[in-house]
């Protein structure tokens, strides 16, 4: 075998194991390679920062345990960047989430896995409130966009939402500005543009998606979308925007996990485009049979 | 009528009907012809190799059950399912059906069981290859996994709705050797099958493969109507764009009634 | 046959139903029928717990299929030990879940569920997910070969989206990034619009089948 072909055929294990020597070290000690801000990243930033005095804003956890690596960041800054606004502008939020496995990630955001999050003051069923998984999928969403109480009688602590004081005016989707929806799936934004948009197209939606999913988004934009992050490189980018009002959050765990995030896409993506640079060589160079 | 939705409203109705007339034209005899598509040779192609082979074809119809959105995909990959079950009983080939859903189980049974009595090998039917292995996303992409690499799949033909475990499946497929056909509507799934199987239909060439496979009058006439659909919406996006380059507003006003 | 194994009872709920929250939809929402809307509300609500069930149901169903499976095992065949080890999961769970340790409502705080969640069930599934980085890199190596036009058009594009995407791309070159914003704004999306279009067209088409009784895979197939 010819040095091209052996180029053209390396052994995948070969690349596995350069995936690990350019992905680990990084993530425990980040090189700091620098990064640009996405348009994506700062209009969502912006979006937020633009949601009028006193709306209504729900955050939809729509992930499970295997999308949490790369949205447990978006999901935190979103949270904690929700927080400021609750003290600056006095929005209320609504948390709730579509997958039985998301209720569960809810609490990991706020009891400090990645550091400290800031709720400046927050009043938890004033200023915010948790209603958990609401089951039904799309007929659920269906259902709380018709009327909340229905569909979701008690928070997540089984506190009834009719004596909760955010919730008085929280009937049905009329009464939501936004809708911030952290997905890994199906149920995820088609659904909730199918019940939710529909019947409220001033709606303004927010999506923290995988990279992967990104294609799915971009013809919904900019009517239905106002804008989304693109996977754990928008955590990041989003993480350095939000730690500008939020400094903790730079100092902490979040912080520096979303730098080695950063240098392992970077190094992954190079090594990848190498790789592929390389087969190519093999393939061009190789002797050809006659 | 509820405001925004008028026209909305006139396109269903328009689909209706074209549905329900091509279906009932093609249930009375005179079912359309489709065109074939290059990926169902393919298939053909792969149960033959792995008849030479000796090994088992392993045949899947997604991870979507029939009670949402994605169901008319589930259906497409039941379809190829009843063609592929026929190639295999009539070479004498191992099939392997797994199943998300144990919902799907009994479904995906008598498809095989009617391909295996229509070639006269009732006998050769095996029910327990037609397994249940888990409603877990990834926990049925790990069995799947392990059944490819342990039976040496010879051919992996994977048409239906996938998701995150669409690019392990195939990678695996390929790892153990198998010739695979694969084909989903998920946009976000179709790039993978497209860079690492062998052969894969895009979108809505499932329905028609599904139609086309089966000469079931009733998939054909249906996807006959989806193209009286599909002819509304070209010319709508031509129209469209035209206008709306010249600043003229009036379609756009009435799409939004 | 007995009544209640006849298909027609189900075929026609459907179709009653769906006529009806399809009815609601175009002439009824909101203020122009109220009543339509509660009731369609109401009909929706009971799909939403019936769903929640079927939840349950699912899990007895598994334990029922892998018990079957234990009490078939065959010698040499050891695949029941799996089914066992789901069984002893399953039951662990619940009893943690439900009969063991605090509660906060209708929220258990029991730390060994809570363990179970994040150690094993995260574990896991961040587990499965990230195969997929590995088998990315193996099949881009594998495929994004130059060998036909289209396959080159496939490398370059795939190349420069690539590019645009590591957080270092648009360092080395801002370009990268007005690239793939290009690329995913306008050749992407058009192609993936033709395709949500079609799937959507389907979807229709099977609903439509399944209105008028000539889809019968979700009522367990056959005639």
């Amino acid at each position: 075998m010819s040095l091209w072909e052996k180029l053209e055929a390396i052994d995948r294990r070969v690349l596995y194991a350069l995936l690990w020597i350019v992905v680990l070290p990084v993530l425990y000690y980040p090189i700091n390679l620098p990064t640009i801000i996405s348009d994506l990243t700062r209009e969502y930033y912006n979006q937020i920062e633009a949601i009028p005095s006193g709306s209504v804003v729900v955050l939809a956890y729509d992930l499970g345990p295997a999308g949490w690596p790369e949205l447990g960041g978006q999901c935190y800054a979103t949270m904690q960047h929700l927080f400021t606004m609750i003290n600056e502008k006095g929005i209320k939020v609504v948390m709730l989430c579509y997958w039985a496995t998301g209720a569960a990630l809810i609490p990991n955001t706020f009891e400090g896995v990645y550091g400290p999050m800031d709720q400046m003051g927050a009043e938890y069923g004033v200023d915010w409130v948790n209603l958990g998984y609401i089951a039904g999928g799309e007929v659920g969403m269906s259902n709380f966009a018709m009327d909340t109480w229905g569909a979701k009688p008690t928070d997540y602590e089984g506190t009834l939402v009719s004596t909760i004081p955010l919730m008085q005016n929280v009937r049905t989707i009329q009464d939501v500005y936004m809708l911030i929806s952290i997905e890994s799936g199906t149920p995820g934004f088609e659904e909730y543009n199918r019940q939710w948009w529909t019947r409220k197209n001033t709606l303004k939606i927010l999506i923290g998606a995988l990279g992967v999913s990104i294609p799915g988004y971009e013809p919904f934009r900019p009517q239905r979308i106002q804008s989304y992050l693109p996977g754990g490189k928008g955590a990041s980018e989003y993480i350095s925007l939000v730690g500008k009002k939020v400094p903790a959050i730079l100092a902490g765990q979040m912080g520096k996990k979303a730098v080695g995030v950063n240098d392992a896409l970077s190094t992954s993506h190079i090594l990848v485009i190498i790789f592929v640079a390389i087969g190519n060589i093999g393939y061009f160079l190789r002797p050809r049979r006659k | 009528m509820v405001e925004g939705r008028v026209a909305q409203f006139v396109v269903l109705v328009v689909l209706c009907i074209a549905v329900i007339y091509f279906v009932e034209r093609a249930r009375r005899g005179k079912v359309p012809k489709i065109r074939k598509l290059p990926g169902l040779d393919a298939i053909d192609e792969a149960v033959g190799r792995a008849t030479e082979m000796g090994r088992p074809v392993i045949a899947s119809h997604g991870i979507a059950g029939f009670e949402d959105m994605f169901a008319v995909q589930t259906a497409a990959g039941m379809s190829v399912l009843g063609y592929v079950a026929r190639l295999c009983a009539k070479y004498d080939t191992e099939l392997l059906v797994p199943c998300r859903y144990s919902i799907l189980v009994p479904v995906a049974q008598e498809i095989v069981q009617q391909a295996y009595i229509a070639e006269g090998k009732p006998e050769a039917y095996k029910p327990d290859n037609i397994m249940f292995l888990s409603d877990e996303q990834f926990a049925y992409s790990i069995g799947y996994m392990g059944l490819m690499t342990r039976q040496k799949a010879a051919a992996n033909i994977m048409i239906g709705a996938y998701w995150a475990e669409s690019l392990q499946l195939a990678e695996t497929g390929f790892m153990a050797g198998a010739i695979q056909v694969s084909g989903t509507a998920n946009t976000a799934q179709i790039p993978f099958f497209v860079v690492c199987t062998d052969y894969c239909l895009i979108g809505e060439e499932i329905f028609a493969a599904g139609a086309y496979l089966s000469k079931d009058p009733v998939l054909t006439g249906s996807l006959v109507g989806q193209d009286v659909g599909r002819i509304i919406a070209e010319i709508l996006i031509v129209l469209g764009t035209i206008l709306t380059t010249a600043g003229v507003k009036w379609l756009t006003e009435i799409l939004s009634k | 046959m007995a009544w209640y194994k006849r298909r027609e009872g189900p075929l026609i709920v459907t179709l009653i139903v769906a006529l009806f929250l399809i009815f609601e939809w175009y002439f009824g929402e909101g203020a122009l029928i109220p009543e339509a809307t509660k009731a369609s509300g109401q009909i929706q609500l009971f799909v939403a717990f019936i769903l929640a069930f079927v939840i349950g149901v699912g899990a007895l169903n598994v334990l029922r299929i892998h018990w079957h499976r234990i009490q078939r095992r065959k010698p040499g065949d050891y695949s029941w030990l799996y089914s066992s080890w789901i069984f002893i999961l399953i039951i662990l769970y619940v009893i943690t879940g439900i009969f063991l340790g605090a509660y906060s409502g209708l929220r258990t705080e029991e730390p060994s569920y809570i363990w179970m969640y994040d150690y094993v069930l995260s574990a896991l599934d961040g587990t499965m997910y990230s195969i997929l980085a590995f088998f990315i890199a193996s099949g881009a190596y594998r495929a994004f070969r130059a060998r036909t036009a289209e396959a080159a058009l496939l490398l370059i594009a795939g190349t420069l989206v690539m590019l645009g995407n590591a957080p270092v791309g648009g360092v080395i070159w801002t370009g990268f990034l007005d690239i793939n914003s290009w690329i995913q704004r306008i050749p992407m999306m058009a192609g993936i619009r033709g395709i949500l279009i079609g799937a959507g067209l389907g979807a229709i088409a099977m609903g439509i089948r399944i209105l008028t009784g000539r889809e019968r895979g979700y009522l367990g197939g056959g005639e």
